[in-house]
């Protein structure tokens, strides 16, 4: 019983250490073009959610369009009448990600939520959403969403590539924890 | 085969994390120095494990090899390898951090019961019957991981036999790779030191061989 409150002890101080932890996430994306929205679903490892299921509420939680992502994880729908909706795509065994929309616009995300537990992250697109009325700004943000898309994805999969010098770290954690561990249970006995 | 984060209910989560600290403290009990070192080898193989990607059809699958640390580590797999979902957690970005409960019940109970499936090899007595109760050990962590996963994800409001199906028929690579893998050093490790694999310390059918097991250790220090 005392050597598995020192194992929690060390588990625990670990897990306050380092706390910068990036997940395998299942990222959502969508935008107006010509009347439809186009939404695009990719892993943060750059592969691409086939026969994902897909399904568009609007505010009052009706079920608008239901449908599944083709082989580049993609699916379009024409723009909804209503003012706000919601997007949720279903990688399954998991992998799940929803995103508000307002007019054709994304208003909020929710990556690999659980349906249950809403919490939304109200990101720079807020501000610019409140502010869409102009029609050229609404162009040139979607032209520089486009032309950013690769780059941004770019970035993603460079953060979430394993480094060779996070192995070798988590080994010697894996040793220097243990050690720690071993010296203590020397020392009580 | 790691659940993220930010997918399971709170109960699961909460039920996750109680079950870890049970049968972390269930395993450590009466930990002797002289294990440490072999624990912390086991943990590192098994970080380190998951990264080695086998391509199958279209897509690949990882190792997992939590069946390979029970058959090392018997008992002491369980905290090898929540130390070793910790790291991956924070290090690889695999699961998450709120899900090392979930997760670590989920493969540390395959390693549990792969230690059982090997320990069953004292029933038996045809030749060769540690290297077949190894491969079976390392295919059934697998088996048992994916049933635990498929438990946990009733509560995404999948159906369980549904999503256990897929889940199965998913792993089934990577069970024949664990099996062989497992099997494979299961062989090695008999020809050039069979005291490393759990079980001969403990073991009352062999007082010979946990005599010598006992010597080899200590002169190698």
């Amino acid at each position: 019983m005392n050597s598995a409150w020192k194992f929690g002890l060390l588990c625990l101080t670990l897990l306050v250490l380092m706390s910068s932890a990036h997940a395998h996430k299942l990222n959502l994306f969508a935008f107006e073009e010509a009347g439809k929205i186009f939404v695009e679903g990719y892993f943060s490892d750059g592969i691409k959610p086939k026969t994902g299921k897909i399904k568009v509420f609007d505010s009052t939680g009706t079920l608008l369009y239901e449908g599944k992502t083709d082989n580049n994880g993609s699916y379009i729908f024409p723009k909804p009448n209503v003012d706000e909706y919601r997007i949720e795509l279903d990688a399954g065994l998991g992998h799940k990600s929803a995103l508000g929309m307002k007019g054709g616009e994304i208003f909020s995300k929710e990556e690999d939520q659980a349906s249950g537990s809403k919490e939304l992250h109200s990101s720079s697109n807020t501000m610019l959403a409140l502010g869409s009325n102009d029609e050229l700004r609404s162009i040139v943000r979607q032209a520089v969403a486009e032309a950013t898309r690769p780059l941004a994805r770019e970035i993603v999969e460079l953060k979430t590539k394993t480094k060779f010098s996070d192995i070798v770290g988590g080994i010697g954690f894996i040793l220097g924890l243990l050690g720690i561990f071993a010296y203590l249970t020397a020392r009580k006995g | 085969m790691h659940v993220s984060d930010g997918l399971l209910s709170g109960a699961v989560i909460t039920a996750g994390f109680v079950g870890t600290a049970i049968l972390t403290a269930a395993t450590l009990r009466k930990m002797e120095l002289e294990e440490i070192p072999k624990i912390s080898v086991a943990t590192s193989v098994f970080f380190v494990a998951s990264l080695i990607h086998i391509p199958v059809g279209p897509s690949s699958v990882h190792l997992l090899l939590n069946g390979l640390v029970g058959i090392i580590l018997g008992w002491r797999a369980f905290p090898a390898i929540l130390l070793g979902i910790i790291l991956q957690a924070i290090l690889f970005g695999h699961g998450g951090v709120t899900v090392i409960g979930v997760n670590s019940v989920m493969l540390g109970g395959g390693a549990l019961v792969a230690f059982g499936i090997w320990q069953l090899r004292h029933k038996f007595s045809f030749s060769k019957n540690e290297v077949i109760f190894g491969g079976l050990a390392g295919a059934s962590a697998t088996i048992a991981s994916g049933l635990i996963l498929s438990a946990a994800l009733i509560t995404t409001g999948e159906e369980f036999t549904v999503t256990a199906g897929i889940v199965l028929a998913y792993h089934i690579p990577v069970m024949i790779i664990e099996g062989l893998v497992a099997g494979a050093c299961v062989g090695f490790l008999l020809k050039t030191k069979p005291e490393v694999l759990s079980g001969f310390r403990y073991s009352s059918h062999h007082p010979s061989i946990n005599k010598s097991a006992a010597t080899s250790d200590s002169s190698k220090d």
